[in-house]
């Protein structure tokens, strides 16, 4: 560690990083990587294929894709993404 | 599961009990999830029909499609005592609490009506005087969801309009129309009152309603839609 | 381990000779719709079918072009990841054979792209020998749009995401590049035979 290197574990950010996780998601809005509108999640556009994608609703561009495998979830995240936090 | 019980030639209304429900807002749905003894299975997402204040007693009104393997098992085969995999409740953004105020406008198509009707039983439950109007479209009027329970509420403020796109009974002297322009300005509120406005049904259904509305001035971040995928059964 | 729901079955076939069913899988009468996006609205005259990458020149056929082209007919099993199949099913298109039959390249992969931004990757010897075709009809009639209409890649000993839907060429690779759903968990192969549904499979 070099001297100005701040970082810490990513262990210790855990509390942040469930606080997002356990959000709820519909209600969360995300601002698309492609097309830089802002929608809701729930306003998103969901389709079932081998696996599950949610697309932009202006522009179609990937919000989420998800692989549902054998005991665990595969998920790919795209854009920013607003969660509105607990009082 | 509780009870099954037939609502409309095409529909069942079914009452399941879960344990340790966390409560749910009126609008939300469950995901229900049927496996078979070979491990088959199947998962479909209803709607809650039950207002929250009937709390962990969930009434889901389940459509009967002749190709599905699941309406048609939980229509025909399912009965009290029965138990099945059950995720929720899901879904934040498509739900009406009465503290949101109004006013309130609701479109729903089919079986579409039935989120609607958790927020309308939610209203009652409230004793809320909010501004609400519903217009229900279905093809025949022995399709129509909740007849007798959305009479009564036509008489406890509700402003209560169908238009049925098949057959219409005799006397007839609601629409007899596909959604349009006209019917919407005509049900109310004007845009500018600026209402929330939530539109359940079929996707095709969703789409023409939902442009409708943009088309006629309502913002379209207060015009929340839930569509039917094209896998119902 | 899930519960079992009394009484309940589902729409499966139980008819079926049991040689033609891959392990995990059941037969559907109906042909389910699975879709990653919304379904393009390619007109026709502004659709073309293009062999690219590692290859001498490019090569571009227009509707017309392509339907011109040779075609068979063929009726084969056709195997979901997402566990339905569906047997004997009839199309005519042409095959990648006869796509490739003038190409000239050292490639070993092939990238299926589509409208609407989907790609699979295959190895080419899984699309050549009369394995692979692009498919523009269903049952005797033009293949519909849900279900990849007006070309769909159709590599039926596969899993059937590799038959991508709504194709609009082939890239040819030196090196393999793993598609949509290679990228997120699934097989790069996917072999149903040897259930090869999942990374770890």
């Amino acid at each position: 560690m070099t001297p100005g290197d701040q970082h810490v574990d990513g262990n210790a950010i855990g509390g942040l990083l469930e606080e997002i996780l356990v959000a709820e998601p519909t209600t969360a809005e995300r601002i698309c990587q492609s097309c830089h509108t802002r929608h809701p999640i729930g306003a998103h556009r969901g389709f079932r294929a081998a696996g599950v994608v949610l697309r932009c609703p202006s522009c179609g561009d990937l919000a989420v894709r998800v692989a549902e495998l054998p005991g665990r979830l595969m998920v790919e995240f795209s854009g920013r993404w607003i969660f509105p936090q607990a009082d | 599961m509780l009870t099954v019980r037939p609502e409309t030639p095409h529909a069942s209304n079914l009452v399941v009990d879960v344990p340790d429900w966390p409560g749910h807002l009126a609008g939300q749905h469950v995901d229900l999830r049927l496996t078979a003894e070979d491990g088959y299975q199947a998962e479909r997402s209803y709607s809650i029909a039950s207002a929250p204040e009937d709390g962990g007693h969930l009434a889901l009104t389940v459509e009967r499609l002749d190709d599905g393997e699941v309406s048609t098992y939980l229509t025909d085969e399912v009965r009290p005592g029965d138990t099945f995999e059950l995720r929720g409740p899901i879904g934040g953004y498509f739900t009406w609490q009465a503290a949101d105020g109004g006013p309130l406008v609701l479109l729903g198509g089919g079986s579409g009506l039935v989120p609607l009707a958790a927020m309308l039983r939610h209203r009652a439950n409230a004793g809320a005087e909010v501004d609400t109007r519903l217009l229900v479209s279905a093809r025949h009027w022995e399709d129509v969801l909740y007849r007798d329970e959305l009479d009564a509420m036509a008489s406890g403020g509700v402003d209560v309009r169908y238009t049925l796109t098949g057959s219409t009974p005799p006397g007839w002297d609601g629409w007899s129309r596909r959604v349009d322009a006209d019917m919407l300005r005509e049900l109310g509120p004007e845009p500018a009152r600026r209402p929330r406005v939530f539109v359940c049904g079929p996707t095709p259904f969703v789409e023409h309603v939902a442009n409708l509305l943009v088309a006629a001035g309502h913002e379209p971040q207060r015009v929340k839609t839930e569509r039917f995928g094209p896998t119902g059964g | 381990m899930a519960r079992v729901s009394r009484g309940f079955h589902g729409r499966r076939r139980t008819d079926v000779d049991p040689s033609r069913l891959p392990p995990g899988q059941y037969v559907v009468e109906d042909f389910p719709v699975l879709s990653a996006g919304p379904t393009p609205q390619t007109p026709l005259d502004e659709w073309s079918f293009t062999i690219k990458g590692a290859v001498d020149t490019e090569r571009t056929w227009s509707w017309e072009e392509f339907l011109a082209l040779p075609s068979e007919t063929f009726t084969v099993d056709i195997h979901c990841v997402t566990k339905w199949s569906k047997l004997g099913t009839t199309w005519t298109g042409v095959s990648v054979d006869e796509l490739l039959a003038d190409v000239e390249t050292g490639a070993e992969y092939v990238s299926a792209y589509s409208d609407g931004g989907y790609t699979t990757n295959l190895p080419l010897e899984d699309v050549t020998d009369g394995q692979a075709s692009v498919a523009y009809e269903f049952g005797g009639e033009p293949l519909e749009p849900e279900h990849g209409g007006p070309a769909r890649l159709l590599v039926p000993h596969l899993y059937f995401w590799k038959s991508a839907k709504w194709l609009r060429g082939l890239t040819l690779l030196d090196r393999d590049e793993p598609g949509f759903w290679e990228t997120l968990g699934y097989h790069n192969r996917g072999d149903p035979w040897k259930e090869q549904r999942y990374w770890s499979d």
